[in-house]
């Protein structure tokens, strides 16, 4: 099973050198990997029809715990079969679609990897697996989808579409994380086995998020402006992608966890208002479009629409119409896009308007199309039929929202009905118009998928007790969390949902006869594409461009003073909280007591500061340096600490030198701020200085009683012989330090070097 | 004194931090130097003072009479007043080696970053 | 150590350091008297030096726990493993950059005498017992790499950026320094093992240590790059040559966790409730800003410098349990992101030549034409980077996830996977540059010696190894604190 999932990725590796080894064989060679994957799948029909869910675990890496779990029930399995199957048609028709092309190997490639990605979202168990195999198809479509990428506008599409689905993907990561913490476990047979996410704290909020990964993903209402736009892909990558894979995924999550999650008011009303708005916008949009990829892409955001809805309605017979409308989508919506394409391909065009006639010279072509074409539209006796009447009973049974999930049913139904015949007859009947190539049938490689597809539809509705027993029962059991017992047949007597067909059906064929009024109609209706959620998208685009740049601006403006505002402003927040928190507002202030010498020598060493600061007079600010330098050594002397007192003088007199010497290299003062400035800087430096005080009037109001340096003084002249503790506590028991002292200050010294040569070296150019 | 010193602290620091904050290459100079001044005084303070007792070892004792100012932090001060001067000499070469790349004196004319 | 007599201390243990800083002085002499104009004999002896200090530490330092110098010196198996890190980052640094510095003019015997100072001073940081010799560490690599950023002397930008870096570094050393002097005053010890001890102890005098504490961590914060304290990355990164900025995205960042991890993973682990908060605070923020900016970079050292900010939220993220598993979280990330990175400024360094930089995204289209090795190579790294199941980026951040989970901070985990996937967008798109476009006109070759060239292939192919058998390294990291 996991070889089933990786061989995928395996092959991918392989796909371009086969490709071009095999040259034209390559389609047909290639496919045998699908189609093996699809016997090995079917194999496993009987197993779970007998024995129900089964849980293959394989350990990874073990060191981490993570290790790979599948779960093969009957939605997994349902899927996995759509994917296998009709991937091998896709391959077969690529590899005749795309004859010739440059990037034939790198499609094949790309190709594979979705195809493993997606059967890795159907059959993992580990919800993590599920989450990072759900973005790879995102990744992967986003190659697929931006295919033609010397077109711009291709790949323009193309990222609009992985925008949507990874941005949505993210909600998702955190729902699923929550998803897992309510459940207890990241497996999600484990999961839906708990009784308790229904009552647990977040179930609104994981939700939302769990749909609003769903959602982008399956192009429910207001995200589904990137589906018809992704059409920019490939007509081989569109089959793939409408029919049994990506935008199938988000469908497939939600019906995975509605044993789990389902079953609530807000998930009736969420899934059940979206979708039915979105099966509503599919149909509308579909009527008004006039391109053969446009029209399927459309009829696509309607399928997933409905598919949404009868999930959310969740009763037992909106779950088994869920199932069969998902079969029946798939067989039609593959056999359809692959025709679009081969009409496309043949005859240089994609807009209905321009075609007809073609009858005579593409048959093949026609009656496939016929045949799909009834299919979507619902009519007897192919399996299409079978799923409507499902969903009309579904919709009429549903809790609270029935009424208004009937009424946009149908409306759409008579709209889906319009453009079923206008996708199905236009191009082929009335007088031969002109194309830009010269029409022909299309070649084995493009006819094989669509004939065998629709062939399918049509058996599976003459014999529904085939399609009900192996794969829309065991998936009905999967999905409502208990098996169900149901048979699928096209006749079941005069009742409502029959009459609403019958209904459907006329309303739509009048439509079909008024089409071309209808467009007009549709023509002077320029509003939709104005106020649409596609424009939203583009608003929060520039808007992150726009936050980008003003991040940037606030925090990388390149201004060092607000680099040091930012460090010093942040340091005073933390540590006056800290102080705050710890202390109250008070300052232990200790005795004050001084001698006088001791008062104005930091007295002086104050003012030296602030003339420094306030100075215009470059002489003048070394000066009082030197006066806040030598006062300082001053205090080190009283404070028994003769040592650093020279040291101070020392280094004080060097850097009064250094100073002098550099200092009037460098141009005189300048008053460069502003008076606000300025004011800013100084109560910004004052409440740094402020809380320095504060910290040193705490940290001596402790006593500290047990100090190492006292063993350091006992030890001072008997163990270094040495009677000046610091000399020996420098050169003796710190020595190391004193070395490492010694290397900084070398350093120093050779990147002043370093700079200093350098000049040099200038001036000898 | 310590309360004293503790102003005495402050107000270097607050200088210091005004100083770098200025525009002018120089006045940021300055700053650094008053900085590590305060930094010094600050381990100096907060280790203790004690008036009159260095720690020296008189001929003939093992001890220091009448107990000793910590030696410790004066080593560590010590230290640090020295690093301080090497990173200084540093610091100085490079702001003005900066001007004279940049030929600007101006900070806020030094902000080669995004755009 | 009351009433021990002071003890000779075991030269033996601090080997490693001693023989990097003889052969640095061994480096500066011979540089003096060769004549060289490529300084080949510098090279060579500082690859030998850094080669020989691998030897060396693995066979003196690894699995050892012992102290010398009064216990200033710590020799045990996490300085080595860190070492290890720092030791062969540098080795990479200056094999990727000697054709890059040559052809600038810039290639001087002070470049490798200050790179060898840089990697002796992260060696000290991370092999500190005590608060001076950690901030002698500090200081020694903070100097070095500010005087290596201002190196190119015709580069208004370079010394522009090593202004910067020095102006804000001094700030951030001198924070601290306070922070250390605070806790002397509370404690009366430098000793780190001592400061634990009592921390642990003192209650009434706990919110002491604290201010020490928010001192250090604003010190510390800086020297990783975290947020706020990260405004010079971009700039340095930008600004400085190529090869430094490796150096300071690599081997920098791996000290940095040493120096967290001595002076408060481990230092003030009884502190543990106090710091927690900040470290969260600051992992937030690194992990928030940036992205986003990193998104709209056109300039790879700069997207490499935004997106570091993910990472370092990241390894952040593993010190917040305070745990021996987070902790080595950390270490694993931090030293997997280093070599990642490491072989991305390679490929930068590879494709520059005299008077051009390739360091505009741009600039790798049509890699795959032109040399289908190193597209591949940049395929790995970004990968890796953006931490894509099966690389090795995954298992680091797998790692520290699994360790802020186990800690109790879900929302932080989401927080920073949510980053992630914000980061696949732009280590992405230099695949796809790589693959799917044609470059502009000729685009840039790949240079560079076959010793380059070789060292860089293996640096790329190990990243891929390491994501493959992901295991040892995870238990030396794991064995380092247990």
């Amino acid at each position: 099973m996991l070889l089933a999932v990786l061989s995928g990725f395996i092959l991918a590796a392989l796909a371009p050198w086969l490709t071009r080894s095999l040259q034209d064989k390559a389609g047909w060679v290639l496919a045998l990997l699908p189609a093996g994957l699809f016997v090995y799948f079917l194999s496993w029909v009987p197993v779970v029809v007998a024995e129900g869910a089964q849980v293959v675990a394989y350990p990874w890496i073990p060191g981490l715990d993570i290790s790979l779990t599948m779960l093969v029930d009957g939605l997994s399995l349902l899927f996995a079969l759509l994917i296998s199957g009709i991937g091998t048609f896709i391959i077969i028709y690529a590899g005749g679609y795309l004859h010739g092309h440059e990037y034939l190997p790198r499609f094949y490639a790309i190709m594979f990897s979705f195809m493993a990605a997606m059967l890795g979202v159907v059959l993992s168990n580990n919800l993590i697996t599920l989450f990072v195999f759900w973005e790879l198809t995102s990744i992967t479509s986003y190659l697929l989808i931006g295919f033609h990428h010397e077109e711009k506008e291709s790949r323009w599409y193309a990222l609009q579409g992985l925008i949507v689905t990874v941005g949505g993907g993210l909600a998702l990561l955190a729902g699923l994380i929550m998803l897992a913490l309510a459940g207890g476990s990241f497996e999600l047979h484990e999961i839906l086995a708990s009784e308790e996410l229904r009552d647990y704290g977040f179930y609104a909020g994981m939700v939302i998020l769990i749909l609003l990964g769903t959602f982008t993903k399956s192009a429910q209402v207001p995200f589904h402006f990137w589906l018809p736009n992704a059409m920019a892909a490939p007509t081989p990558v569109s089959a793939f992608l409408h029919s049994a894979t990506m935008v199938k995924a988000g469908v497939y999550l939600m019906a995975r966890l509605n044993p789990g999650i389902g079953g609530t008011e807000l998930w009736l009303y969420a899934l059940g208002i979206f979708g039915a708005l979105t099966m509503f916008t599919g149909s509308f949009m579909a009527l008004r479009s006039t391109g053969l990829k446009a029209v399927l892409a459309y009829t696509t955001v309607m399928a997933l629409g409905t598919l949404t809805m009868l999930i959310g309605i969740g009763t037992e017979q909106a779950i088994i119409a869920a199932m069969t409308f998902l079969l029946a989508h798939a067989l039609y919506k593959a056999a359809l896009f692959m025709l679009a394409g081969a009409l496309d391909h043949e005859t240089g065009t994609k807009d209905i308007t321009r075609l007809g006639g073609l009858r005579q010279l593409m048959p093949i072509t026609f009656i496939t199309a016929c045949v799909a074409a009834l299919s979507l539209a619902g009519l007897p006796p192919l399996f299409g039929f079978i799923a409507k009447e499902l969903m009309f009973e579904a919709t009429l049974q549903a809790p609270l929202i029935s009424t208004f999930t009937t009424v946009l049913a149908v409306v759409s139904a008579i709209m889906i009905v319009a453009m079923a015949a206008v996708f199905s007859l236009r191009p082929f009947l009335g007088p031969l118009k002109e194309t830009p190539k010269k029409p022909h049938e299309a070649p084995l490689s493009m006819l094989i998928g669509p004939v065998v597809l629709a062939g399918l539809s049509l058996v599976f509705g003459l014999a529904g007790f085939l399609p009900a027993t192996a794969l829309v029962g065991p998936a009905v059991a999967a999905v409502h969390g208990a098996p169900l017992d149901f048979d699928l047949y096209l006749w079941h007597g005069i009742n409502l949902p029959l009459m609403l067909s019958v209904l459907a059906v006329v309303a739509g064929l009048l439509l079909f006869w008024q089409w071309d009024r209808v467009l007009a109609v549709y023509r002077r209706m320029t509003f939709i594409d104005r106020f649409g959620p596609e424009r939203g998208y583009e608003k929060l685009m520039d808007g992150l461009v726009w936050l980008a740049a003003w991040q940037t601006r606030l925090l990388q403006n390149g201004y060092m003073r607000n680099y040091l505002l930012t460090i010093v402003l942040t340091t005073v927040g933390l540590t006056g909280w800290t102080f705050f928190v710890h202390t109250g507002s008070s300052a232990p202030l200790g005795t004050i007591e001084f001698a006088v010498h001791e008062i104005v020598v930091a007295g002086l060493v104050v003012l030296g500061a602030i003339v420094a600061s306030v100075t215009s007079s470059r002489l003048g600010a070394v000066a009082t340096l030197g006066m806040v330098g030598f006062g300082i050594a001053l205090l080190y002397v009283f404070f028994s600490a003769p040592d650093l007192g020279t040291t101070q003088i020392m280094v004080e007199t060097l850097t009064v030198i250094l100073l002098v010497l550099v200092l009037f290299r460098l141009p005189a003062f300048q008053n460069l701020s502003s008076a606000a400035a300025r004011l800013r800087d100084a109560v910004v430096a004052l409440s740094l200085g402020g809380l320095m005080t504060l910290l040193i009037l705490a940290v001596n109001a402790v006593e500290v009683t047990d100090r190492i340096s006292d063993q350091l003084v006992a030890w001072s002249y008997p163990e270094a012989h040495g009677r000046n503790i610091v000399n020996v506590i420098l050169v003796d028991f710190r020595a190391l330090d004193t070395l490492g002292e010694i290397f900084v200050v070398g350093l120093a010294a050779i990147g002043v070097y370093a700079m200093i040569r350098l000049r040099a070296e200038d001036r000898k150019k | 004194m310590q309360t004293i010193m503790a102003f005495l602290i402050g107000a270097l620091f607050a200088a210091s931090i005004y100083m770098m904050l200025r525009r002018s290459i120089v006045k940021l100079v300055i700053g650094l130097i008053l900085l590590s001044n305060a930094a010094n005084l600050l381990i100096f303070t907060v280790s203790g003072l004690t008036r009159g007792l260095p720690p020296l070892i008189p001929e003939g004792a093992a001890l220091p009479e009448g107990g000793w100012a910590d030696p410790l932090p004066q080593a560590l001060v010590l230290t640090a007043i020295v690093i301080g001067f090497g990173v200084l000499a540093f610091a100085v070469v490079l702001i003005h080696r900066a001007y004279e790349v940049i030929n600007e004196d101006d900070l806020d004319k030094m902000r080669s970053t995004d755009t | 150590m009351t009433n021990e007599a002071f003890e000779t201390p075991n030269l033996l243990l601090a080997l490693p350091e001693i023989w990097l800083l003889a052969m640095a002085c061994v480096v500066l002499v011979v540089d003096l008297f060769s004549n060289d104009r490529d300084h080949g004999p510098a090279f060579w002896l500082t690859q030998v030096t850094l080669l020989g200090g691998i030897i060396i530490t693995v066979s003196t330092q690894w699995g050892v726990d012992a102290t010398t110098f009064s216990g200033t010196y710590v020799a045990d198996s996490l300085g080595a493993l860190l070492k290890i890190g720092i030791l062969v980052l540098a080795f990479l640094g200056f094999a990727y950059s000697r054709d890059y510095m040559r052809d600038r003019g810039i290639l001087k015997g002070e470049y490798y005498m200050l790179g060898l100072f840089a990697v002796l001073g992260m060696m000290v940081t991370v092999s500190a017992g005590n608060l001076l010799s950690l901030y002698l560490g500090v200081e020694l690599m903070s100097l070095s790499l500010y005087a290596l950023v201002a190196i190119d002397r015709d580069s208004s930008r370079a010394s522009e950026a090593a202004m910067k870096y020095f102006v804000l570094g001094a700030l951030a050393s001198g924070m601290l320094l306070y922070g250390m002097s605070m806790l002397y005053g509370v404690t009366g010890t430098l000793d780190l093992g001592e400061i634990t001890a009592a921390a642990a102890e003192l209650d009434d005098r706990r919110f002491l240590f604290l201010f020490g504490l928010v001192f250090m961590m604003v010190g510390v914060a800086f020297k990783f790059g975290a947020v706020p304290f990260h405004m010079w990355v971009p700039d340095v990164y930008h600004g400085a040559p190529t090869p430094v900025t490796l150096m300071i995205a690599t081997a920098s960042k791996v000290a940095a966790v040493g120096l967290f991890l001595r002076l408060i993973g481990e230092g003030l682990l009884p502190l543990l409730e106090s710091w927690q908060h900040m470290v969260v605070l600051l992992a937030v923020l690194s992990l928030l800003i940036g992205n986003t900016v990193a998104l709209v970079q056109t300039n790879i050292k700069r997207m490499l410098a935004y997106s570091t900010f993910n990472h370092v939220g990241f390894i952040l993220m593993g010190f917040v349990a305070g745990t021996p598993e987070g902790y080595a979280a950390s270490v694993f990330y931090a030293l997997t992101y280093a070599f990642t990175v490491a072989a991305t400024f390679g490929v930068v360094l590879l494709l520059a030549r005299k008077g051009f930089e390739a360091d505009h995204i741009t600039d790798l289209k049509g890699l795959n034409d032109r040399s289908p090795l190193f597209a591949f190579v940049v395929l790995i790294l970004m990968i890796s980077l953006t931490g894509i199941p099966g690389t090795v980026g995954f298992y680091a951040k797998w790692m520290v996830l699994k360790s802020v989970v186990e800690a109790g901070f879900v929302w932080l985990a989401v927080l920073a996977v949510i980053g992630a996937v914000v980061g696949a967008f732009y280590y992405l798109r230099l695949v796809r540059y790589c693959y799917f476009d044609k470059a502009e006109g000729e685009g840039p070759q790949p240079t560079g010696s076959g010793g380059f060239q070789a060292v860089l292939a293996a640096n790329g192919l190990l990243v891929l190894v390491a994501g493959i058998f992901p295991g040892t390294l995870v238990a030396v990291c794991l064995a380092a604190f247990l």
